[in-house]
């Protein structure tokens, strides 16, 4: 019963920040949005899925429908920190970077031989978690590094460095407490990771409009509109 | 025991004719009616052999394999037409839901022949359920691949991603209906929710579509 209490909070949170993202995609017509409802709604159907599949059968899915929507969203969360990224980021090297790769299949490797995790879902985990935390570490301190403090798109980067240390956190939590209780610390961890999708709501709403954003789901529209400002 | 190659024979037949017969747009959306359905006979024997090789009963494999396996099947007719004579982008909506009304059209006569027909209100949410789920999975598909990511990188990536929408909105949906009672009929009603959705959204959203065909 806690199981199917904490996931449907889960889905309606989810489905919450889908509608928001929506709405907000339809009125602003601008891809930041667009890529922040793909991720959320990826999100939301692999919840959904999973949780419909557990009622139904009792039992976990047996093929990795839900784990691929899960990493193809993080693929869209990357595409998102992608399209606000600066050219010159590329030229940068940050020797720190390469912690990243180190930590990201070094747990793998303790989920496989620990909980006996599967191993080509985890080293593909691993692979998307490598860049997307590279993504938000190395834009983080390129904006850092040319702004100051209050660099934009702050805020997002922040957002994703916590989804990204909830998702471990839930994945490590879930590997050491298994009873179906509130006691256990995975339901109180997974329901921190669903509030962290609002998170990206507002960060998203800072950079649209910003500098670092121009492009829209139409790029005609947006040309049009540089020429009339021009 | 259903003999689903005798019976899209028989269906196909005189599709067959009529292809031959029509102008080239009317051919054109034969054609595309006839690869849904094609489509919808190899997916099924597609279905059959992995979850046999897997030793899957008939409803783990409606949600676990014919999901991902009906939605790349629905695919590839669009993906050959679109790489080989690539047409005007604004051809490709219809030719998808084409290719969609195939293949639902094909699996609900399947079903049809496999299940009681006597309950004209089941069947009705039913074919409205299933037709309209395939429509918007193809749709789905085919929004990724219209250019609204001007970019070739964002486009792949973006057609993944919306493909992998469809099939768990499709294994979803599988899921809902492969029980009785108010599931399914929550499961039945959920495509059809969402088209409408869709379709309201498309008054806002499709003049920039149209602007970039």
């Amino acid at each position: 019963m806690v199981v199917i209490i904490e996931s449907s909070i889960f889905i309606a949170i989810l489905l919450i920040c889908v509608i928001i993202d929506t709405l907000r995609a339809v009125k602003t017509k601008k891809r930041e949005w667009m890529l922040l409802f793909l991720f959320h709604v990826l999100y939301f159907f692999s919840a959904l899925y999973y949780e419909l599949y557990f009622i139904v059968f009792a039992d976990e899915p047996l093929s990795h429908i839900s784990e691929i929507a899960w990493y193809v969203s993080y693929l869209f969360l990357t595409l998102l920190l992608q399209n606000i990224r600066d050219k010159e980021m590329d030229k940068k090297k940050y020797k720190i970077l390469y912690i990243i790769p180190v930590f990201t299949f070094a747990v793998a490797v303790g989920y496989i031989i620990y909980s006996e995790g599967d191993v080509f879902s985890n080293v593909i985990c691993a692979l998307l978690m490598w860049i997307l935390l590279r993504e938000t570490a190395k834009g983080a301190m390129f904006y850092k590094e040319k702004y100051g403090k209050n660099y934009p798109a702050k805020w997002l980067y922040r957002s994703s460095f916590i989804f990204c240390s909830l998702e471990y956190i839930t994945w490590t939590v879930s590997c050491f407490f298994f009873e179906e209780s509130w006691s256990n610390p995975y339901y109180w961890c997974d329901l921190m990771l669903a509030l962290s999708f609002f998170l990206f709501i507002p960060s998203v709403e800072k950079i649209v409009g910003s500098p670092l954003t121009n492009a829209d789901m139409s790029s005609d529209e947006a040309q049009s509109a540089s020429r009339s400002e021009g | 025991m259903n003999y689903i190659e005798n019976i899209y024979i028989c269906l196909a037949a005189p599709m067959i004719v009529a292809i031959f017969c029509l102008d080239s747009y009317r051919r054109r959306m034969m054609v595309f009616l006839l690869s849904g359905m094609t489509m919808c006979l190899l997916s099924s024997y597609i279905n059959t052999f992995i979850a046999y090789a897997y030793g899957m009963d008939t409803i783990i494999a409606s949600v676990e394999i014919s999901p991902t396996v009906e939605e790349i099947m629905k695919l590839l007719p669009v993906i050959f037409y679109l790489l080989v004579f690539e047409p005007p982008k604004n051809r490709m909506i219809g030719n998808t839901i084409t290719v969609a009304i195939g293949f639902a059209t094909f699996e609900n006569v399947c079903y049809l022949l496999g299940n009681d027909t006597s309950n004209i209100q089941h069947l009705l949410i039913r074919g409205f359920g299933t037709g309209t789920m395939h429509v918007v999975t193809g749709l789905v598909v085919m929004f990724g691949m219209q250019s609204v990511w001007e970019k070739l990188w964002l486009r792949l990536a973006g057609t993944l991603g919306l493909l992998t929408i469809s099939i768990i909105f499709h294994a979803s949906f599988n899921i809902m209906v492969s029980q009785p009672g108010l599931l399914a009929n929550i499961g039945y009603m959920f495509p059809i929710v969402t088209v409408i959705f869709v379709l309201i959204m498309k008054k806002r959203i499709g003049p920039v579509i149209k602007a970039r065909t």
